[in-house]
């Protein structure tokens, strides 16, 4: 496999190509509830996950869980969680933001910058999980490391290490604003 | 021969630019092009450094330091009225030492970007103007307004063009699309990386959360609400 940085970009791009085929309003009801998903993970589950499982670890086999299982049982226990949250935003009956869109050049321009948005959250949290717990996914020989120079640079920048926890329910108390308002 | 190719392909890109902006023009009426030429003018004052380029960089950082003088402690001073001077010279040596928002050497990309600004808000802004008024007067203005756009944006664009029309053969034209295709993805990825790098200097850690927050705002507020329709068949 090359660089984990096409990886990052073709998820990206195709989460722009879903913006386009469903439209900036419907997006929006996705961007909400990754925003909550984001929310939950960097507030509660990522500080206070490994506690609780190690506890739980301990108390049945009375040992501690080996630092690199746990790291495995993270990133993947978060990641299915995540996709899953962003499987339900966009299956059957969505969140979505009624009203009339905007149309033309400008519809065009919204769609992007959401679609964009949604492809960056997305494929950056589900970077960031592998990058937080040391790439456990370079076990199973899917990636090789290290990272390129661009990888390391755009690892950076991953949404859970640049925007601050509660910054997440503020986006989400907006959205909800909106929501109402219309 | 080739430098003849490429001045050729300039003037034509330089006419269309001028059929297009006229045509614009007339559709759209004076109003609305009156209205992007002020924009327009505005930008090419502000980013230009001989003309009022420099004085909005020293405004900039005039007005940063002058914040920074205030949140380091000269709002206490002025609210107090204790204007000591151990305390003032202490404020002043802790400004000096952070870095103006605009430097040196992102000075000239902070007046382009102004500049750009000011360009898609005057059009945007023309945008409201539904009237079509007096379209000859409007042909006029757009004609003016594409010189403008052509003075600001067409020396930007390489001297060595990115693709030639001497070669017309199929594979040529494919080759040259391609290089034209690149050309034009290479723009837009180190506009955008500029850019960010610019705004990364200004706001640091926040810039990714302060850009999500300006998007969710600005695509939330264009969703108009939707008149609910009588049901009652006027009955």
């Amino acid at each position: 496999m090359g660089p984990f940085e096409f990886l990052w970009l073709t998820i990206f791009f195709i989460f722009i190509l879903i913006a386009f085929a469903r439209g900036y309003g419907k997006e929006l009801g996705t961007t909400t509830l990754i925003f909550v998903a984001l929310f939950l993970i960097t507030y509660l589950a990522v500080p206070r996950l490994p506690g609780l499982i190690n506890e739980s670890y301990r108390k049945f086999f009375h040992t501690a869980l080996p630092r690199r299982q746990m790291e495995h049982l993270l990133a993947s226990g978060l990641s299915l969680t995540f996709i899953a949250i962003v499987f339900a935003s966009y299956a059957g009956d969505t969140f979505t933001f009624k009203g009339k869109s905007a149309k033309g050049m400008q519809a065009t321009l919204y769609t992007l910058l959401v679609g964009a948005m949604n492809g960056y959250l997305i494929s950056g949290t589900l970077w960031y999980f592998q990058d937080n717990y040391r790439y456990p996914i370079a076990d199973l020989g899917v990636l090789q490391l290290p990272l390129t120079q661009l990888g390391e640079q755009i690892a950076n920048y991953l949404p859970p290490y640049v925007v601050p926890p509660a910054f997440w329910a503020i986006l989400v108390a907006i959205m909800l604003i909106f929501k109402v308002r219309k | 021969m080739n430098g003849n190719i490429a001045q050729m392909q300039g003037n034509i890109l330089f006419w269309i630019i001028i059929a297009l902006f006229a045509w614009q023009g007339y559709q759209r009426g004076i109003w609305s092009e009156l209205i992007k030429m002020i924009f327009v003018v505005g930008g090419l004052l502000l980013g230009t450094p001989a003309w009022l380029g420099l004085t909005l960089v020293k405004a900039i950082n005039g007005i940063f330091l002058s914040l920074q003088f205030l949140i380091h402690g000269g709002l206490k001073a002025v609210i107090t009225g204790n204007f000591n001077a151990n305390a003032l010279s202490k404020i002043f040596e802790t400004i000096s030492r952070i870095p103006p928002p605009v430097s040196a050497q992102n000075m000239e990309l902070a007046m382009f970007l102004v500049m750009l600004f000011l360009v898609i808000i005057g059009y945007l802004a023309s945008k409201f103007i539904k009237k079509n008024a007096m379209p000859g007067l409007g042909m006029v203005a757009g004609i003016i307004n594409g010189f403008l756009l052509s003075y600001i944006f067409l020396p930007l664009l390489p001297r060595k063009s990115p693709f030639t029309i001497s070669d017309l053969s199929p594979a040529g034209i494919i080759k040259q699309l391609t290089a034209l295709f690149g050309y034009i993805v290479g723009s837009i990825l180190l506009l955008l990386s500029s850019t960010f790098k610019f705004l990364f200097s200004l706001f640091g850690a926040w810039t990714i959360p302060l850009l999500i927050f300006l998007i969710i705002v600005i695509v939330l507020s264009s969703l108009k609400k939707t008149t609910k329709k009588s049901s009652n068949g006027g009955c």
